[in-house]
């Protein structure tokens, strides 16, 4: 950086009093408890916790590439090294080659031969993402909790899904059930993760291929994505009638050449919602997709662009939601992009990806310089670094923005240098000038 | 077809009823009478089981302030609680409903209830049925999941609370 840009940075500094911190969250003692729970409370189980594999680094999910860089005595790899666990907890191999985790969705009364292999979803803006009129959906396809089927219960089954010591999974002796007050407070930090309400849509946006492709997406006749994913969130709203999060089939168990199934191992058809399932899985939300893939739950697809694709193919448009479209199009099309536009829809995919990074590393930042703690500090500036490197690479992969990408480039050194410690305060700062001007870059304000 | 028309119709196939959920819910097996969590002392039912009606797929069960009686259907499910054995808990079958026998029942619905369908029912087992002259074939017991679950151990543990590794780990593909 030249050192006159440093000087008007300075100047704006002074200016805009950004430095002036926002008023603490309520409820924060709340959520800081769930944070300790979530990321080391192993409930005496095999060691593992929530942060095991939502991790915050990798926007609380996982996937193949973070998972390669672990040591082989991670909690994750249990089913390696507790002799236990060996057989029918996790298969390790598509565990390593594609971020797939077992899940015993159908029951437990056939191991070997009933259980489903799905990646690991993030738990970014669930308090936009969970609630519909029949009840909540929680997890791929909406049925992931036990008891009253909430948010809050989720915890509960994913200990004795995948904390276990052995797979008798007896209370008291494999692991301890999560008590009232650890539910609560795990559910107030799943909760405050990400974003905490729906974009508006249309954005004022800047990029011509952007534009065009936040057209397309609420374009009811051409993209038809508006439909399901409303303002780009994970709620359908058709016809007036508010559907919340809602299940769909889309056919995505149908599609051929599966990346894991391409390795000759035994991986059975996922039915998604209920048991017998009913093929339908939940609707995720779109603006923290660009940065979470691989995509749907079956990891099947690895970049968004080939997301944004499977809605031409055969997979989907022959699905009953496919068919649903189909037949209310004049032309009986389901939905049928060129290559062009499904270049658009994703880019707007990545340019909303990258202001939600913007807006999460900002907050970030803005909360570690109210931490009186040095190490809570250093956890929000490595989360806030993370989020903006998240933001380069999400624009760098759609060769979109190169000026908001040398702006995130810059935030991100500021950061580093924040995390080193010496001047933290200032380099905080001009992080937050450098963010705000990447976000100049995509949206007009 | 008018724009109208188009968003009804779909709003009314998308809006169509959801079953209940169940899914993961299947490790709702796991957790012992009296803990599942926003439905254990809000809206589930507890007592001891009076009398089984098989032919009416009935069961009569007294509480700690009343008596009520609850009806089987093809979706109930019927879970062996083993846990206060510290074994592991079961699949069972209407046969398990013995008389004499604690037990806890999920109305379906999301409402609390004290009597109708039951969602699912869960009894506390606290002896084998061997051990009181039961057929193990015509209870839950007999049915362990087909898996073998592998034998308890304590096992070495090491500083950190992990697992020692006895074996290395596979080679990566």
């Amino acid at each position: 950086m030249t050192h006159g840009r440093t000087a008007m940075i300075a100047g704006l500094l002074a200016i805009t009093g950004c430095s002036t911190p926002p008023p603490p969250d309520p409820g924060a003692d709340l959520i800081a408890r769930g944070e300790d729970i979530f990321f080391n409370e192993t409930f005496r189980g095999n060691g593992r916790t929530c942060g095991t594999c939502h991790r915050a680094e990798r926007n609380f999910g996982i996937d193949a590439f973070f998972i390669a860089g672990l040591p082989d005595d991670d909690p994750l790899f249990v089913a390696e090294f507790n002799p236990n666990l060996r057989e029918n907890f996790e298969k390790p191999e598509l565990m390593r080659g594609f971020g797939l985790i077992l899940e015993n969705q159908d029951g437990f009364d056939d191991l070997e031969n009933n259980f489903n292999l799905r990646g690991v979803p993030h738990v970014l803006a669930q308090r936009t993402s969970v609630d519909s009129p029949s009840g909540p959906r929680t997890g791929w396809s909406g049925d992931g909790s036990p008891g009253d089927g909430s948010l809050r219960s989720f915890s509960t089954g994913a200990v004795i899904q995948h904390f276990p010591l052995t797979l008798n999974r007896v209370d008291g002796v494999d692991f301890r059930l999560p008590d009232d007050e650890e539910l609560d407070a795990l559910e107030a930090f799943m909760l405050s993760l990400g974003r905490q309400e729906d974009l508006q849509l249309p954005l004022p946006l800047k990029d011509p291929v952007v534009i065009r492709g936040q057209e397309i997406f609420l374009d009811d006749s051409l993209g038809k994505c508006n439909i399901c994913h409303v303002n780009a969130g994970a709620n359908a709203i058709v016809g007036g009638n508010d559907l919340g999060n809602a299940n769909f089939n889309t056919g995505v168990e149908d599609l051929p050449d599966q990346p894991a199934r391409l390795t000759g191992a035994f991986v059975p058809p996922d039915d998604g919602f209920s048991t017998p399932g009913d093929g339908t899985f939940n609707t995720p939300p779109l603006v923290e997709a660009a940065d979470t893939g691989p995509f749907f739950h079956n990891n099947a697809i690895e970049t968004i662009e080939g997301a944004v694709a499977f809605y031409n193919g055969d997979a989907f448009n022959n699905s009953p939601s496919g068919r649903i479209l189909a037949s209310l199009d004049p032309n009986g099309v389901g939905i049928r992009l060129d290559a062009t536009q499904v270049v658009a829809v994703a880019a707007f995919l990545r340019a909303i990806n990258t202001l939600e990074n913007i807006r999460e590393s900002i907050d970030l930042l803005q909360k570690s310089m109210q931490r009186s703690r040095s190490s809570r500090a250093l956890d929000l500036l490595e989360r806030a670094a993370s989020e903006t490197g998240d933001g380069i690479r999400v624009l760098e992969g759609g060769g979109l923005r190169p000026e908001a990408v040398a702006r995130l480039r810059e935030a991100q050194r500021e950061i580093n240098e924040a995390i080193r410690g010496f001047g933290r305060r200032k380099h905080t700062e001009l992080a937050l000038i450098e963010l705000r001007w990447a976000r100049k870059d995509l949206i007009e304000e | 077809m008018p724009r109208q028309h188009v968003k009804l119709i779909l709003a009314a196939v998308l809006a169509a009823p959801a079953p209940a959920a169940f899914g993961q819910k299947a490790t709702e097996l796991y957790i012992p009478i009296g803990k599942s969590p926003g439905l254990s002392g809000k809206v589930t039912a507890q007592g001891r089981i009076e009398c089984l009606e098989p032919l009416d797929r009935s069961i009569s069960v007294t509480g700690r302030a009343q008596k009520w009686t609850a009806t089987f259907t093809q979706r109930t499910r019927i879970y062996l609680d083993r846990t206060g054995m510290r074994r592991s808990n079961r699949y069972g079958a209407m046969a398990d409903c013995q008389p004499g026998l604690f037990c806890e029942i999920k109305y379906e619905g999301t409402e609390g209830s004290d009597a109708g369908a039951i969602e699912w029912i869960k009894i506390r087992v606290t002896e084998e049925p061997g051990s009181r002259g039961l057929d193990p074939l015509a209870h839950g017991l007999a049915r362990a999941p087909r898996a073998a679950s592998p034998p308890r151990r304590a096992g070495p543990r090491l500083g950190g609370g992990r697992w020692s590794r006895p074996v290395p780990p596979p080679v990566r593909t």
